[in-house]
């Protein structure tokens, strides 16, 4: 036997089966069709070949069920059989078939619910409308059209004979019962409302939960339960719906209220049976009581009851439909807001104020806690400024409107930013399209004349232009300038700003001219007047351990002398130096210069040029001096010099270029080592540090002498003072050379650039630490008197 | 590794050079005698290729602003004429040291000399820019060192002067102590820094 | 020597001298084109005296001179610094500098072992043992100094110079959660370091300033032995 499509989803059942394996929807009718006199079940005619087999197989198992069943009782017998179908079913069945073919010719996928025609035959499934094409038509569409038909023409005999109802006389008396009671529930209800599962519904709803044999309004009861429980579930979402009026939800809100007005549409058109029948009594024959008994369970809800949905005996699917979600009963939740957790707190909260429900109260309504206290929008404090103060002003001008009514919810007004995220067209498109969907008359198929209702043609098939979007932001006045603001601070990002302007004299300037010229005045006076009042300095350990060594020497020493400091401290090193060199001199020594900078060799030649003028006697001739020129390379020149200096400074940097180390007295001189003696003049402390570190090694126990710059000796001092001694004497400074000076006067013809400099420099030393003193005293001051007034500036604010 | 070659040359010659302070071997000596010869050369040619640069660089100054281009200039007609003039006559002979002596030496001793106002202006303002207890000491020994350093109006003042004055004490004692410190880290130092190139882990010539 | 009796040259260089000289001295009131101007020329002189010396001193004896006067052997031998010496020019050259890499690879690496044995040899070596010695009493008999006295100064230096050397040491132990510091006992030490540090300092600066002085001193002398020689009756 061929399976059975489900008329709810429309997916295939093995035909043995009653109820649908995915939707639970009735497959077979409780009412058993009776046989048609003239048409055998299976010998249906020829133009029924279209009744779906399935339809056909449920009026035989229907009879085999109404077998089964417990015996009713008189008044309520079962369902008509074949042979006891009334003929109003019968005219039921031709009367279906123009009106819903076109619709569902196309609806319907082929081969689903359609290619079985039900059984013409009388006494088959009452509620089945037979067509001609052998195309399924839905129960409730049956009732659609014969609702329609009722209202469009007026009853009539035939009608009567021919449509819904009988007279009492042909009526079963289940229907009678219907009618009955829902004149009475008509007349009882004044507002309508669903009455709670558990309680107040309509006997036939309640029997029928209850199980009740009430085999012949088994299947209607069914429908009936399940059509209103999912009346249940939209009036809801109606009512939700109603609520929210934000634009944000347009797009679904459209397709949520496409929802329920498909599923409305039975409703609607029963409701508007219902109000159009509630105050008068349908007569009898126009209205199918099984139609009355669907309407007096319809519900309509006010939008702040309470909901209890009651799953039971509703279809999964209904059920799941009808959740809105897993929170306890008596929750209203707003449209836009699904379970706590799954959506930003924050837009929650959002809503909600927009909606007029107090915060308060949404928290009383159930939601956890947690969940309140743990609500912080996300954005702030990671806001800039700007947009968290729009935020925040937008919270607080929109405020929390007060909880209205539930059936006059304001509609939801939306933060600025979150308006500016919007696109424009959407809403647009969305009113539109809900305007469109709303004002659209169907025009066609078997909801010709419905309003709202899903289109049965196909959209390709309406001309429709695509709406445009537009993806402009919508910035408010403030955001605008902030925006220029942020703009503009990260362009001036790249661009030099320019430096601000100093003014042309400072107190910089005034005290440096101050000290120059008190100075440049003292020594100036010093030197016009050729003071020399002053006592050089007394013999120092070091100048002595110096001038021992010199005195040490053997006659015609050939000493290296090592002119090393920069020509700044020319003046310094002269007065420091001149005294040791006239010293060599006068010994006789062979002076071989050399230098690690460049200018030592321009000042070596200088040196002694004007020790040659102040002791009357010049180096000139090679024979007496030998200037080897520059050895470059640092500590690497000083190593190579002092292993080989006869490869690192071949030549004399004299006119002729002369190879002095093949004639005396440079002739015996292999290594450094064959010096007598190593004088270093430098004013460098790393210069001299590098001299004692490469060559002192490689001196064995010749001395080396250091003549340095005041600057150079607190860290040579070290190797002076060590012991063993890589420093054997050690000149250092004017105090130094003017100590040599005082040890040896002879030298330099008594007069030598230490005894010259010596006044001044003890006058200009005493002047400098006055000024130095003066200058401590008068900076405390001001400071100290600019804090006082800083103080009492603040304690006088 | 980049630069495999230079990372190689420096290493290994590097090590040579090292090794001849401890190793005593006539043939290392020898070895480290020529490369550290060679070395001197390059050094001497690095000084040119100073030179060569500090032309360039003043040169393209005055291609493109020939306005505020006097003072380069200036510098490239001195380092020409300096250049021909030592080049004609000798590095020590007459005329290069005249010029030597009567440009070089006077602009430099006198930019010297200024620094003289300049620490003075510096040692009168430092107790109101910084003031705390080492800043104090370090000013309070400059001026100790330099009051013992001459006599005051020819006197000269006993517990500053002399083997047993505050000056010899503050000069042979604490800063002895100090600058030995120095030295000491100083060298560590170098130690640690030469032995990373020696290893290749730095590589300052651009590997 | 007055200056009508001095030679042309030595005339015109005492004139140059002192004109550079208050050339020089008017950096006192401010940065000025004539500042600016000394400076450029003494800059351009020093350098290009120094290219002089270092052709005169090495460049020429050592590398061209052996190519041209001398033997096979030697003009081999300078083949490799020769070599070197061109790569080394190219480092003048931005889009070419990367071929004078090993040049300076050579120099860096024979300049860095010269550094490493002569800090070695020539300081730790010698300051350590003259930290040792100074607790050496014999030594201290010879020169007839007080026991305690020597006792007393060596310790002194010897904490001196550890505490110093403890001041420089920046290293420290981090912890968990922590800013890492150094233990509060080296925190201690190296504030005695401190100390020693900026009497140091201090005695450095003050020779610093006495060799300035002496400078300044120097120049006003021949700025003042100028005046005299052109007004000898002053």
């Amino acid at each position: 036997m061929a399976e059975v499509r489900c008329p709810m989803c429309g997916k295939p059942n093995p035909p043995e089966v009653d109820t649908c394996q995915f939707c639970q929807a009735r497959l077979k009718p409780l009412v058993a069709p009776e046989p048609s006199e003239s048409t055998p079940p299976d010998q249906a005619p020829a133009a029924d070949d279209s009744m779906s087999d399935w339809l056909s197989s449920l009026r035989d198992s229907g009879a085999q069920e109404d077998i089964e069943h417990e015996p009713v009782e008189d008044n309520q017998s079962l369902p008509m059989s074949g042979s006891d179908m009334p003929d109003w079913l019968d005219s039921l069945r031709g009367s279906s078939e123009a009106g819903v073919s076109a619709f569902l010719a196309e609806s319907t996928p082929e081969g689903s619910l359609t290619g079985e025609k039900t059984s013409g035959a009388e006494g088959e499934w009452p509620l089945a409308a037979e067509l001609p094409d052998q195309e399924y038509v839905p129960e409730w569409l049956a009732k659609v059209e014969l609702e329609q038909k009722l209202l469009d023409e007026p009853a009539s005999p035939e009608a009567a004979e021919e449509g819904i109802a009988g007279g009492p006389e042909g009526e079963p008396e289940w229907l009678l019962k219907v009618r009955s009671k829902r004149e009475e529930d008509i007349a009882d209800s004044a507002p309508l409302e669903i009455p709670p599962a558990d309680a107040g519904l309509p006997e036939w709803l309640a029997q029928s939960n209850a199980g009740e044999p009430l085999e012949s309004e088994a299947s209607s009861n069914n429908v009936s339960g399940w059509l209103t429980k999912l009346r249940r579930g939209q009036a809801l979402d109606e009512t939700v719906q109603e609520a929210d009026a934000g634009e944000e939800v347009a797009a679904p809100e459209v397709s949520v209220e496409e929802t329920v007005h498909i599923e409305a549409a039975p409703v609607e058109a029963a409701e508007e049976t219902t109000t159009a029948h509630a105050e008068e009594p349908a007569p009898e024959g126009e209205i199918p009581d099984w139609l009355a008994g669907l309407v007096a369970g319809k519900a309509v809800v006010s939008a702040q009851e309470n909901i209890e949905t009651d799953a039971e005996g509703l279809p999964d699917w209904l059920a799941d439909l009808d959740k809105s979600s897993s929170q306890e009963p008596g929750v209203i939740v707003p449209f836009g807001e699904e379970e706590p957790g799954l959506t930003f707190d924050w837009l929650q909260e959002q809503v909600r104020a927009d909606q007029g429900i107090p915060i308060s109260a949404a928290a009383g309504a159930g939601e956890p806690e947690e969940l309140e206290a743990e609500k912080v929008g996300p954005f702030v404090g990671d806001l800039s400024d700007f947009l968290e103060e729009e935020y925040l002003t937008a919270s607080e001008t929109e405020g929390v409107p007060t909880a209205q009514s539930g059936e006059d919810l304001a509609p939801a007004e939306l933060p600025n930013w979150l308006e500016a995220m919007r696109p424009l067209g959407a809403a647009a498109l969305g009113a539109a399209a809900m305007g469109d969907v709303e004002a659209q008359i169907e025009s066609s198929g078997p909801l010709a004349g419905l309003r709202g209702v899903v289109p049965a043609e196909p959209d390709i098939a309406r001309l429709m232009k695509p709406a445009t979007y537009t993806i402009r932001l919508q910035v408010s006045d403030t955001q605008q300038a902030n925006a220029t603001k942020l703009e503009g601070l990260v362009k001036a990002e790249g661009v030099t700003r320019p430096v601000p302007g100093r003014p042309a004299i400072t107190s910089q300037h005034v005290w440096r001219a101050i000290i120059f010229a008190v100075l440049i005045g003292v020594i100036f006076w010093k030197a016009f007047t050729g003071s020399q009042d002053i006592p050089l300095p007394a013999l120092l350990p070091e100048v002595l351990d110096t001038s021992a060594i010199i005195d040490g020497l053997p006659a015609n020493p050939v000493v290296l002398l090592a002119v090393d400091y920069e020509p700044g401290y020319a003046g310094e090193m002269e007065a420091t130096s001149s005294a040791l060199i006239d010293h060599l001199i006068l010994k006789g020594a062979y002076l071989a210069l050399v230098s690690t900078t460049p200018n030592g060799v321009a000042l070596g030649e200088d040196l002694l040029q004007n020790i040659g003028t102040l002791n009357g006697f010049q180096y000139q001739e090679i024979s007496q001096y030998a200037n080897l020129g520059y050895i470059s390379g640092g500590s690497s020149g000083l190593l190579g010099f002092a292993e080989a200096p006869r490869q690192i400074t071949p030549y004399a940097l004299d006119v002729n270029s002369t190879y002095v180390w093949g004639q005396a007295p440079l002739q015996r001189v292999q290594t450094i080592s064959d010096f007598d003696l190593v004088a270093v003049l430098t004013e460098d402390a790393d210069k001299a540090r590098a001299w004692i570190e490469q060559v002192q090694p490689k001196m064995e126990s010749k001395p080396l002498v250091m003549v340095l710059s005041a600057q150079a000796e607190p860290m040579v001092r070290p190797y002076y003072q060590g012991n063993p001694k890589l420093v054997a004497g050690m000149v250092a400074g004017l105090v130094g050379g003017g100590s040599y000076e005082s040890a040896h006067p002879n030298l330099l013809g008594g007069i030598g650039p230490a005894r010259r400099y010596w006044d001044a420099f003890s006058l200009s030393m005493l002047v400098v630490l006055v000024l130095i003193a003066v200058g401590i005293v008068v900076d405390l001051s001001i400071s100290a008197v600019k804090n006082r007034k800083g103080e009492e500036g603040g304690k006088a604010k | 590794m980049k630069a495999p070659v230079s990372t190689a040359i420096a290493i290994g010659v590097g090590l040579v050079v090292l090794l001849g302070y401890f190793i005593p071997i006539p043939l290392l000596t020898n070895l480290r005698g020529i490369l550290v010869g060679w070395a001197v050369i390059l050094a001497a040619v690095a000084l040119f290729v100073g030179v060569a640069n500090l032309f360039l660089v003043h040169w393209r100054k005055i291609s493109r602003a020939p306005t505020g281009g006097v003072y380069s200039l200036v510098l490239i007609i001195s380092l020409g004429a300096t250049l021909v003039v030592g080049g004609l006559f000798g590095a020590a002979s007459y005329w290069p040291v005249w010029i030597f002596k009567n440009i070089q030496m006077p602009v430099e001793t006198s930019l010297i000399a200024l620094l003289a106002v300049v620490l003075t202006y510096a040692a009168a303002r430092l107790l109101r820019r910084r003031l705390n207890v080492f800043t104090i000491v370090f000013l309070a020994t400059a001026l100790i060192v330099l009051l013992g350093t001459a006599p005051i109006f020819g006197i000269e003042v006993p517990f500053l002067y002399g083997e047993t004055g505050l000056r010899s004490l503050l000069t042979q004692i604490p800063a002895v102590a100090g600058a030995r410190g120095i030295l000491l880290g100083v060298a560590l130092g170098a130690i640690a820094t030469g032995l990373r190139v020696l290893m290749g882990v730095d590589r300052p010539y651009g590997g | 020597m007055s200056l009508a009796e001095m030679n042309t040259p030595d005339l015109i260089g005492v004139l140059l001298g002192f004109a550079l000289t208050l050339m020089a001295f008017s950096y006192v009131l401010g940065d000025n084109a004539l500042f600016r101007l000394t400076i450029h020329l003494f800059i351009g002189v020093s350098a290009g005296y120094a290219a002089v010396v270092a052709w005169y001193s090495v460049v020429f004896p050592r590398l061209i001179l052996p190519l041209i006067n001398g033997t096979q052997s030697e003009r081999l031998f300078v083949l490799f610094p020769l070599a070197l010496s061109g790569l080394l020019i190219f480092k003048a050259t931005p889009r070419l500098s990367r071929l004078g890499n090993p040049a300076v690879a050579y120099l860096v690496g024979v300049g860095v072992a010269t550094i490493i044995g002569g800090a070695v040899m020539g300081t730790i070596f010698p300051q350590v043992m003259a930290s040792i010695n100074l607790f050496d009493l014999d030594a201290a008999r010879q020169t007839g100094s007080s026991l305690p006295m020597q006792l007393v100064q060596a310790l002194f230096i010897l904490v001196g110079t550890l505490t110093t050397l403890i001041y420089f040491h920046f290293g420290a132990r981090q912890k968990l959660g922590a800013v890492p510091r150094r233990p509060e006992w080296m925190e201690v030490l190296a504030l005695i370091g401190q100390i020693f540090i900026a009497i140091t300092f201090g005695v450095i600066f003050a020779g610093v300033f006495v060799a300035s002085m002496t400078a300044l001193i120097g120049r006003v002398y021949f700025i003042t032995d100028f005046i005299l020689r052109l007004f000898p009756g002053l």
